[in-house]
């Protein structure tokens, strides 16, 4: 059962009782994830007071934590249940900027350096062999690490996660995480795999966002040359020429080709978005990977976990999943 | 078997003075069926809901020799179980030689006087209260 507490002067209340709706979610693209509750609200006199405030801690436990955070905004209407949305600790990277200048610094380094400027503890950060040189300037911190990742990303091709667990912050290899979901039908019945349990699928897919030639640039003295390119020429003749041209600095050139080809291994493909409903399994988080066997609509295989939410009401506990190919 | 309407900690009691001829608790399940695509509908077990009774008797204008209660008459009991409504507080019911002990809250009044006898007829329906206690402790 899921069960909410309401933490502020160093006073623990579980505020579970009073709660009708409850959501959480998250994001592959947005760092730190987000809770929703709503509280109930009477006048009479033997109803309790409502212990929750703006900036308290909040904290989301099942079998496990699921979510630790802070209430950033409270929203009342009349008589109605007072709603609250909280997010976990990365919300100050997400709007907090900052200015930061690397000289070759290792990648993981450098995002541990930034974390520390801003308190957020660390609970480990998987190592990140590229060198970062660049200057950030007027930048919002969670972008700057978005960026490093992103530059990892395209000179090694390994896709990183990050994700916060026990208000500390993880970013760890995407592939590290393949996760079996279950849920119970009831308390005492043997668990079921939530995929055996699919409503509404929905399947799309699109080439709009291929990129099946990759040309790497660099421009010198008003001088632009082509350094390398990858292409794909299966995919050409079948779906046609797109082509994506990236400009890299002098210094890059050494990766040039490794970017190419990581960018072509990205983008070569066609896009899949798919959407599901299944029970609900508190360990299903953005960024971690599903198994899916889904006949109707075809979705076969390991899937990465774009988005999710979450939701708890009267006691049923559900998820909206939205499935990208890895 | 008697009906008691008690409102806080049996300051003011009623006794029913003339029993409903029947009753039902009514305790629900909130459930909700769940389209599989692969397995048709499923059952998803929720929470349960507010138990709820409904009493339907009279208040006596006179005396009758089978009234169980004699402490007040016909209009006396309506006006008290409206004020308890003003009152805004919960109430309890105690039904004697059954288990139901259930703080209640008034959902609906209704009363009027129907055969020519005086006796005032009325439907009381009543739905269960939770007192809520949030659990604290110091960190």
């Amino acid at each position: 059962m899921h069960e909410l507490f309401n933490i502020s002067n160093n006073v623990q209340t579980n505020i579970t009782p009073l709660v009708g709706l409850l959501q959480w979610s998250s994001n592959i693209n947005e760092l730190g994830e987000r809770l929703d509750f709503d509280i109930a609200y009477n006048d009479d006199r033997y109803f309790p007071k409502n212990p929750v405030d703006i900036g308290n801690l909040i904290i989301l436990r099942n079998q496990g934590e699921i979510f630790r955070g802070i209430v950033i905004t409270e929203n009342k209407a009349g008589k109605d249940p007072i709603t609250y949305t909280c997010f976990d600790y990365a919300f100050y990277l997400n709007k907090s900027k900052g200015i930061y200048q690397f000289n070759k610094v290792k990648g993981n380094k450098a995002i541990e350096s930034i974390l520390n400027d801003f308190n957020v503890p660390i609970g480990s950060i998987a190592p990140i062999n590229v060198a970062i040189s660049k200057i950030y300037n007027d930048k919002y911190i969670s972008d700057i690490i978005k960026d490093i990742l992103d530059i990892a990303q395209k000179e090694t091709g390994i896709k990183y996660r990050m994700e916060m667990r026990l208000g500390k912050l993880y970013i760890e290899k995407q592939t590290d995480l393949i996760i079996k979901a279950t849920f119970k039908l009831a308390s005492n019945i043997a668990p079921n795999n939530v995929t055996d349990a699919i409503f509404n699928p929905t399947k799309r897919r699109t080439i709009e966002d291929m990129k099946n030639s990759i040309k790497i640039i660099t421009t010198n003295n008003d001088k632009t040359k082509i350094v390398t390119e990858a292409k794909d020429n299966g995919l050409i003749n079948k779906y046609g020429l797109l082509q994506e041209v990236k400009s890299i600095d002098k210094k890059d050139i050494a990766q040039a080709k490794n970017i190419a080809q990581n960018m072509l291994k990205d983008l070569g493909k066609i896009f899949e978005e798919n959407n599901i409903e299944v029970p609900g399994d508190d360990s299903v988080r953005a960024g971690r990977i599903l198994e899916v066997n889904e006949q109707v609509t075809g979705m076969k295989g390991n899937y990465l976990i774009t988005d999710v939410i979450h939701t708890v009401k009267n006691g049923i506990h559900r998820m909206k999943l939205g499935l990208g190919v890895i | 078997m008697d009906i008691f309407l008690s409102i806080n900690n049996r300051q003011k009691i009623i006794k029913l003075p003339v029993l409903p001829k029947e009753f039902k608790v009514q305790s629900g399940m909130k459930n909700e069926a769940y389209d599989t695509i692969s397995q048709g509908e499923i059952k998803l077990i929720g929470m349960p809901t507010l138990k709820a009774i409904s009493l339907q008797s009279f208040f006596p204008m006179k005396d009758y020799p089978f009234l169980r209660d004699r402490t007040y008459t016909g209009w006396e009991y309506v006006e008290m179980i409206e004020s308890w409504k003003e009152r805004r507080e919960p109430i309890r019911i105690i039904i004697t030689d059954t288990p139901i002990n259930m703080p209640c809250t008034i959902e609906s009044f209704d009363y009027g006087l129907q055969d020519g006898s005086g006796d005032i007829y009325y439907t009381l329906s009543l739905s269960e209260f939770k007192f809520i206690n949030l659990d604290q402790r110091s960190v």
